[in-house]
């Protein structure tokens, strides 16, 4: 699924949620958004949104060998990351309280 | 420096290809070819497929295919990666074309010393033990088939590039419409 504008910012914000709770990479990213609640979001959804957020300074991605098969690409959130975190959070919050 | 690493990631992504499933080789090939014709870095587009591969293998270890990692609609999606990367700058371009026009021109110039009457001729007098002569006349004729070749190479390249992930292929009609 390719999201919308709005979806992207929003899914964006999440991700970062995601990333700053715990170092996570993409598969693992797009089950947990899966619980959320977003549907139709598969790694492939998520993929361009981490690139973005990796050019922008907010995670850092490091390849690291896993317990079976392929590599895997790990995100971590980067102080950047986590000042804009904070400062979306409380604008969710306060778009919630209107 | 750069283009080392660039060479060394693709050869790593040379040997995870073979790894591939024949459908999935099938879309990664497209991907690819669009990805190669885009205003991006060779560095960075050896990172995408480097990434692309490793999502796709992982994929295929837990027995889904390419198209339910990404869904159907690969050209947006490469659109979508493409976007999300840094632009080559002008100067990156000029010097990318600088590259690749001095590449070409040394290979068609060895093919041109390789052909031409005069290296048969050397070769002859060298072996008779004749005077050797070490001139070569470039007409504008060489000149300008040399401008046709690269301008003729340049097109197929962008025309394929650019047709790869045209909607009415193949692989992506089996998408559910929706409207």
């Amino acid at each position: 699924m390719i999201p919308s504008q709005m979806l992207k910012g929003i899914l964006e914000g999440c991700i970062l949620k995601v990333i700053s709770s715990k170092e996570t990479y993409g598969y693992e990213i797009s089950q947990q958004l899966q619980k959320y609640g977003f549907s139709d979001i598969s790694e492939g959804t998520v993929y361009p949104l981490l690139l973005r957020l990796e050019k922008n300074n907010l995670i850092t991605a490091e390849y690291r060998e896993s317990a079976l098969g392929p590599k895997r690409k790990y995100f971590s959130i980067t102080p950047t990351g986590k000042k804009n975190w904070r400062h979306s959070e409380r604008i969710g919050k306060s778009s919630i309280m209107l | 420096m750069m283009k080392t690493k660039t060479k060394t990631l693709n050869q790593e992504n040379n040997e995870l290809d073979k790894w591939l499933t024949k459908e999935n080789n099938v879309v990664m090939i497209d991907m690819i070819c669009y990805l190669r014709v885009a205003n991006i870095s060779e560095y960075n587009q050896e990172v995408v497929r480097q990434d692309l591969l490793q999502m796709v293998l992982s994929a295929q270890e837990r027995g889904e295919d390419i198209k339910t990692l990404i869904g159907g609609d690969y050209k947006s999606f490469c659109d979508e990666v493409i976007a999300a990367l840094p632009q080559k700058s002008q100067k990156e371009r000029v010097l990318d074309f600088i590259d690749t026009f001095l590449l070409s021109t040394s290979i068609l110039g060895a093919i041109h010393i390789v052909i031409s009457k005069e290296t048969i001729a050397l070769i002859h007098n060298a072996v008779t033990g004749q005077q050797l002569n070490f001139q070569m006349p470039i007409s504008l004729g060489n000149l300008l088939s040399y401008a046709i070749i690269l301008v003729t190479a340049f097109l197929i390249v962008h025309v394929i590039g650019r047709n790869s992930l045209k909607p009415e292929k193949k692989h992506n009609q089996s998408k559910p419409k929706s409207s």
